[in-house]
């Protein structure tokens, strides 16, 4: 089960490295945006996962809260991008 | 812990890394933003709310097997994180694709820009003293005149 979680997290995280370059490539705004959320809930997986697989129950609460301040995060690119655009 | 569960937990897992490595490829390959937002959204929540069951029902499991109450803690967090993640990548999406929108971003080989005709019309029957801040009271008028100004539109 350890080993099964670390090889899932590795391939999370080479996954997050191929969303990573579509947050440099994207050609607007809100791609790079998608980008970075799809990484954020991407990131909290892994983060679940390592929790189990070095035994740190610590780890899923700064899953928790990086999800919570992620979530803000995308809420307030959006009100930038709104109120650039009027 | 017996056989059987370890194998679903597994299940579970590659169910979870299958899909978002589905929602990467989409994020990678689709056109335009929305669609970008389709493929990515959706099935990234959706694997990694099949992580964090797969670690939930691994960790009661154990804390069953074992007594272990920091196992138990741990299977109740990754549940809390799966309802944080639940609730806010949804609401962070219609977020995203609403700011894009208005930044003028078109969807990629789009015909119809419905939302645009909706905010069009509703700013020609004199409501255009509502800001970028307050977008309910432009779309309110769209919903009884469903078809109406969309096929005038079109015919002319």
């Amino acid at each position: 089960m350890i080993t099964a979680c670390l090889t899932a997290a590795a391939i999370l995280a080479a996954l997050i490295l191929l969303a990573s370059v579509r947050l440099m490539l994207g050609p607007t705004a809100p791609d790079r945006a998608v980008a970075l959320d799809s990484i954020n809930t991407l990131l909290v997986a892994t983060m679940i996962l390592l929790s189990v697989g070095f035994d740190q129950p610590v780890f899923v609460d700064v899953a928790v809260v990086y999800a919570l301040l992620s979530f803000v995060g995308t809420l307030f690119i959006a009100k930038y991008l709104n109120r650039k655009a009027s | 812990m017996s056989d059987w569960l370890l194998i679903v937990v597994y299940v579970l897992i590659g169910i979870g890394v299958c899909f978002n490595a589905v929602g990467v490829i989409g994020l990678l390959r689709f056109p335009d933003v929305y669609s970008r937002l389709h493929a990515e959204t959706k099935t990234t929540t959706f694997g990694s709310i099949f992580i964090a069951i797969a670690v939930a029902v691994f960790c009661f499991v154990r804390a069953g097997a074992e007594g272990d109450g920091s196992q138990v803690s741990l299977g109740v967090h990754a549940l809390v994180a799966l309802l944080v993640l639940a609730f806010g990548n949804a609401t962070g999406s219609h977020a995203l694709a609403m700011a894009a929108h208005r930044c003028g971003v078109k969807p990629a080989g789009g015909v119809v820009d419905a939302l645009a005709k909706a905010q069009g019309a509703a700013a020609d029957t004199g409501k255009e003293a509502a800001p970028a801040s307050e977008p309910t009271p432009k779309e309110q008028p769209q919903a009884e005149p469903d078809d109406g100004p969309a096929g005038k539109e079109e015919s002319s």
